[in-house]
């Protein structure tokens, strides 16, 4: 009787010496730098962390586009589920982690580019237009939809942004989704294909204490419409 | 330490291993093996101020068999899974003709039963690990696992390892 092990030992010993050496590590870290740069650079560009302003530049198709700057919010919706009083403390700043913030049935009217079936319980959809729906506790200070800073934002990934999504994978419906943190912690950001074959990507402040599974719940409740437009940059 | 540093120490300690690991799953082809093993690690690299805290090992097993797959869907790989292996380095212990059998025996093995194989019983991870690198139920695990051991039995003879399933028609 041959053991296992052994018999694929056998090929395992195939592999190219070269492969093994200590040198070829130099090799691997010049490689996973020019990753992180390239990625750096895409998401400077226009991809969705902390994106404070300017939101229309990176996103505008060409000079005959020009988005709609004009978001109109969407009135507060009613939540379907009973739940219990909702805190008085309105947050002014990105709150610190804490435990997960609910998910309740969003019952507000929909915006046009991106409808949801759920919202965090206490949180409204702040401003959408075709290139990003803008969800945030009620209340919160900074009232500018085109500011990301403490709020989820859901976009359609970039043209531009043509590589294999990278992160720690989820399932996201029938799918996966690839979860990526920043080095700050400062955002979360979900990347998937919904069943339409749209990139979606969604951004979660840490303030949500959402886990993986958790941003992907929410993601399942995105649909993507005919008006959404992912943009360039 | 940096970032650098850390990830460089890891590479240098783990590299020998993945990429043994990764010649398996691509059954001897030690070209295929190497650009899994530098996907795998440009993953882990971009992905290391997160992955370094839960442990790097089990993050860079997941990359390593999804780099893999997606590796063996590619058009060009289809076709070079046709070809001829490239050529064996030799080895004074071992016969050319045991090594090439037991290399097209696992090339014989369609790519997710032949990581089911090699995650089980190189790496010997256990069922529910397995599933979470593959992505896959632990059901599905044991019986891509099972049907492995089979189809090596088939063509190498008896192999010490779980004992064989029942035959089953299968359509």
């Amino acid at each position: 009787m041959t053991d296992l092990r052994a018999v694929l030992g056998r090929v395992a010993d195939l592999a190219d010496p070269a492969h093994l050496a200590p040198g070829a590590a130099d090799a691997d870290l010049a490689r996973g730098r020019r990753a992180l740069r390239r990625r750096r650079t895409a998401q400077g560009a226009g991809a969705l962390v902390l994106v404070t302003a300017a939101a229309g530049v990176v996103r505008n198709a060409g000079p005959a586009a020009e988005p709609s700057r004009t978001v109109a919010p969407v009135p507060s919706p009613t939540v379907a589920e009973p739940t219990p009083p909702a805190s008085t403390v309105v947050p002014t700043t990105p709150a610190p982690v804490r435990p997960a913030v609910r998910l309740v049935a969003y019952t507000g009217r929909q915006p046009s580019g991106y409808t949801v079936e759920y919202v965090p319980q206490g949180w409204e959809v702040q401003g959408a237009n075709a290139f990003a729906l803008v969800i945030a506790p009620k209340g919160f200070a900074d009232q500018n939809p085109d500011s990301f800073s403490g709020k989820i934002v859901v976009m359609l990934r970039s043209r531009d942004d043509t590589g294999t999504p990278v992160g720690t994978p989820v399932k996201v419906g029938s799918g996966t989704g690839y979860v990526n943190r920043n080095e700050e912690e400062t955002a979360t950001v979900l990347t998937y294909k919904d069943t339409r074959g749209n990139w979606v990507q969604v951004q979660v402040p840490p303030s949500l204490g959402w886990s993986d599974k958790e941003i992907a719940r929410f993601g399942e409740g995105v649909t993507v419409t005919r008006h959404a437009d992912p943009g360039r940059g | 330490m940096s970032r650098d540093e850390e990830f460089r120490a890891y590479v240098v300690s783990a590299r020998p291993g993945l990429v043994r690991t990764a010649t398996l799953l691509a059954a001897g082809d030690a070209h295929l093996a190497e650009d899994v093993v530098q996907t795998s690690l440009t993953k882990l690299y971009v992905a290391w101020p997160r992955v370094r805290r839960e442990g790097p090992d089990r993050y860079v097993r997941r990359i390593l068999v999804n780099a893999f797959t997606d590796e063996t869907r590619r058009p060009w790989r289809r076709e070079r899974a046709h070809a001829e292996l490239p050529d064996a380095p030799a080895s004074a212990a071992l016969s050319v003709e045991d090594r090439d059998a037991v290399r097209r025996a696992l090339a014989a093995l369609p790519p997710r039963m032949r990581a089911a194989v090699v995650l089980r019983y190189w790496l010997e991870m256990d069922v529910a690990e397995t599933a979470a690198a593959l992505g896959c139920g632990q059901g599905t695990v044991k019986s891509q696992t099972a049907r492995g051991l089979d189809r090596l039995r088939e063509l190498l003879g008896p192999l010490d390892g779980p004992a064989p399933t029942p035959t089953r028609s299968t359509s």
